[in-house]
């Protein structure tokens, strides 16, 4: 169930133009071969961004988080 | 099956909510309010709702990593289309729900929801509730994704590792753990995990 469940989650935001690049990235490949499309600290700096953007975004009450207006 | 009021369409598309929504310039707080205001209206007609899939890893990175459609897990398929179109959203055959006028793509996935329910959180827009799939199930979905399905593991990749990073909240590493071991990617999640570091 949780196969099907997520098999379905996947074909519905796949991108079909990178399906066939992609592809070549078989079982056993590291994740830096995986990650080799970035520029080093890349990913570091839109993840860092990604936390600057959500704090500025939300504000956390009680576990609840409110999008400030 | 249930049918919404008669008049429900023109009440919903011309309501200081839905016009505030529409003139909304921002696309990722487009998304979010709109949302929050269609999960009320459901929850009004008794159906619960929950945010999966990209959408859902769209608000936990702020629009950082962003996808194209919004998957929702409702608890009635049919009550949810039907709002859906009365929201002015047309069905295509791929069976997703597009608003031109919103510029909104939704997926309505009938439950049941495969997460932890309790792991759920709760964001707030407006009057608004929202409930969005914990972080733990997304970055699994994500891991599985880049390990098993191999359709962009780069992507999946990166979206699990941001969301290591900044989930909301505190991570459940019991419940990732458990999580990544019943579906076979403790290896990816270590692999992501140490990514960062």
């Amino acid at each position: 169930m949780q196969a099907k469940r997520m098999a379905k989650i996947v074909q519905l935001d796949a991108d079909p133009s990178v399906v066939s690049a992609s592809a070549e990235l078989g079982e056993g490949k590291d994740i830096n071969e995986i990650m080799t499309k970035r520029v080093p600290g890349e990913l570091s700096a839109l993840v860092t961004s990604s936390q600057i953007a959500f704090n500025n975004i939300f504000e956390e009450r009680g576990g609840t988080f409110t999008l400030r207006m | 099956m249930v049918q919404l009021a008669s008049g429900a369409r023109t009440r919903l598309k011309s309501s200081q909510e839905y016009r505030e929504i529409k003139q909304e310039t921002d696309r990722f707080r487009r998304r979010l309010r709109f949302l929050a205001f269609f999960t009320e209206m459901l929850k009004r007609n008794n159906v619960d709702a929950v945010l999966v899939g990209g959408e859902a890893i769209d608000v936990y990175t702020a629009g950082t990593f962003s996808t194209s459609d919004i998957d929702l897990v409702v608890s009635n398929k049919a009550i949810a289309e039907q709002l859906l179109n009365k929201f002015g959203f047309e069905k295509k055959a791929s069976g997703l729900w597009l608003s031109q006028e919103l510029i909104i793509v939704v997926q309505v996935i009938a439950e049941p929801y495969s997460g932890d329910a309790s792991k759920i959180r709760t964001f707030r827009v407006k009057d608004y509730e929202l409930k969005i799939a914990a972080p733990e199930d997304l970055i699994i979905n994500r891991l599985y994704s880049a390990k098993f399905w191999k359709s962009n593991p780069q992507r999946d990749m990166e979206q699990a590792i941001a969301l290591l990073r900044v989930s909301p909240g505190k991570i459940d590493n019991k419940y990732l753990n458990d999580l990544a071991k019943k579906n076979d990617v403790m290896d990816y999640l270590a692999k992501a995990g140490a990514f960062l570091l």
